[in-house]
């Protein structure tokens, strides 16, 4: 209780100094508490008297040697001035323990202890209304926080900004989704539902007037409440995440450009489109491809003069017919002179006589020597062919 | 037989070695025959063909390639001055229009001046203005008249290429 003021002049106090009343709640804000160093800092211009009315006025309270805001009158600057610091989740579920608690005691609250039941009622109120706020200014001040961390104002290190913005979804964006998350029936949000049914249904059907008012009004706040949570969870869902996501993305790719400054001739780049020199349709592909069709031409050509080279000869004749000789051979052993008869034989029989067959027809006789006997009676003979003259030994043979 | 724009599309990626993007009758025509332009640069040249849902163009299998070398410099040091004057990045590169004028003051007074004057085409104004000539050929920027440009959805690969390079060194630590 103030006892050296009446309010009025408290607030007109406040409204007078409001300058230093917000640097010592944001000094707080920063630190959790005001150092005597930083209250002295802040309060170097300000007379005496009104440093004394800071204390007098309960507007700060003393914690060993350092100063903190007295909580209500935190509270009231974190309402004016809109800066707070988030909630982390956790503060926000303990309204889970006190709105089922309050639940459960509303629906077990005997027949006949109404006046029991109204302050319950009330409190739940007052209850759910505060969380709402409490959604509604975190929900705000991490926007806040998001949008200063985008626009980088104090000048942060990109590896810092990332590590902020992931600790802000980790820690706070994230759990306040599941927090406000309708569809999960764990949630805050689904708790509330419940709470807002059961007040649907004993605003009409409650034997007590002045409990149907009580359940009457509790269900048009978490009627609200339910588009509130709703407000705020599209805001975390559709501006929120998707904002610390662009950040984490833009932060990547500036200190992505930054590593590749630092040693840009060395570091490996994309690989990239090169132009292609090579003409593939124009004027005078019409003439390239008649050119280059040409060349199939001619060589088809060629291709020709060699068949009727083939076709001149008949392949069968051309066969050498071992079977032939080796009868006629055998026919007429003994032969005196064999390579004579080797001779004559070729000429008879082949259209084109040439050393090589004159040297097959010989060969009849050596390839299957265990049956012939050969006489050499050591006289030479010249056999004459097309190109060639071989001087043989005269051999007589005959069959064994 | 062939899809309607294919002289086109040959013609764009092959011989001006310059990227498609969303928009152009041709962009849409390729994504609507991705499987058979994607076949058809494998077997005909060996090039593979990079198709993203704004952007499309064909891959080189040079590694060293000094034109992305430059563009990953200019790239690199727009966003850095970008960021300190504290330009929404992506944003602006996606969709504000750029005076050369303003560009050049940038890159003027950057800290990375010392590489830019290592770098032949981007060494002073006239050798940017070149440069400037052959982004617009490689459709990496579209020209609005002879003060200003505008990036067009090519830019997202290099940026991409930058991202990597952050993750990457992201892995590295964690290893």
């Amino acid at each position: 209780m103030i006892l050296k003021a009446d309010p009025d002049k408290v607030l007109r106090f406040i409204s007078e100094n409001f300058e230093l009343v917000r640097a010592l709640y944001l000094a707080q804000l920063a630190g959790n508490v005001i150092s005597r160093e930083q209250f002295n800092a802040l309060t170097k211009h300000t007379g005496d008297i009104s440093i004394n009315r800071l204390f007098e006025y309960k507007l700060l309270t003393e914690q060993y040697d350092d100063i903190r805001l007295n909580e209500p009158v935190r509270a009231f600057l974190a309402f004016l001035i809109s800066e707070f610091r988030p909630l982390l989740p956790s503060e926000l579920e303990k309204y889970r323990t006190s709105f089922s608690q309050l639940f459960n005691a509303i629906r077990e609250c005997p027949e006949g202890e109404q006046p029991i039941l109204l302050e319950e009622l009330e409190t739940l109120y007052d209850e759910v209304q505060r969380f709402l706020e409490n959604v509604e200014n975190n929900t705000g001040q991490l926007l806040r926080e998001t949008q200063q961390l985008k626009a980088n104002k104090d000048k942060m290190e990109y590896g810092e900004r990332i590590r902020r913005a992931r600790h802000l979804i980790e820690y706070y964006i994230a759990p306040l989704n599941s927090i406000l998350n309708l569809q999960h029936s764990e949630s805050i949000a689904s708790l509330l539902g419940e709470l807002s049914a059961y007040a649907n249904r004993e605003r009409l059907g409650h034997s007590y007037q002045q409990a149907r008012d009580r359940f009457g009004q509790l269900h048009e706040l978490l009627r609200g409440g339910n588009d509130r949570i709703l407000r705020q969870s599209r805001i975390l869902s559709r501006e929120l995440l998707p904002l610390i996501e662009r950040l984490q993305t833009e932060s990547e790719i500036l200190s992505g450009w930054i590593f590749f400054l630092e040693r840009p001739f060395r570091h490996e780049v994309p690989s990239f489109t090169t132009r292609s020199y090579r003409n593939f349709f124009g004027s005078s592909t019409g003439a390239n491809l008649a050119l280059f069709m040409e060349q199939f031409e001619q060589r088809a050509e060629v291709v020709l003069l060699q068949e009727e080279d083939i076709t001149a000869v008949d392949r069968h004749e051309v066969l050498f017919d071992r079977q032939h000789y080796v009868v006629s051979l055998q026919e007429q052993l003994p032969v005196d002179d064999f390579f004579g008869w080797c001779r004559e034989h070729l000429y008879q029989n082949e259209q084109l006589p040439s050393t090589e067959r004159f040297l097959k027809i010989c060969s009849i006789v050596f390839e299957d020597s265990e049956q012939y006997n050969a006489e050499f009676t050591g006289r030479r003979i010249a056999i004459e062919l097309e190109d060639f003259i071989f001087q043989v030994p005269e051999v007589r043979v005959s069959l064994k | 037989m062939y899809p309607e724009y294919h002289r086109e599309i040959t013609e764009s990626l092959l011989m001006d070695a310059r990227f498609l993007v969303e928009g152009e009758p041709e962009f849409t025509c390729l994504r609507e025959h991705l499987d058979f332009y994607q076949q058809f640069f494998e077997a005909s040249f060996g090039l593979s063909l990079l198709c993203q849902s704004d952007y499309a163009f064909l891959q080189s299998a040079r590694d060293n390639d000094t034109l992305s070398r430059d563009i990953c410099i200019f790239l690199g040091v727009l966003c850095y001055e970008m960021d300190r004057e504290g330009k929404n990045i992506m944003e602006e590169l996606s969709f504000s229009t750029f005076a050369y004028e303003d560009v050049e003051r940038l890159l003027e007074l950057s800290s990375f001046r010392e590489v830019l004057e290592a770098t032949k085409s981007l060494r002073d104004s006239s050798s940017r203005r070149n440069f400037y000539h052959l982004l617009a050929r490689r459709r990496l920027i579209d020209k609005i008249d002879d003060e200003a440009f505008r990036f067009t959805p090519g830019h997202k690969y290099f940026l991409e290429f930058a991202r990597g390079v952050a993750q990457g060194i992201g892995r590295e630590e964690e290893e």
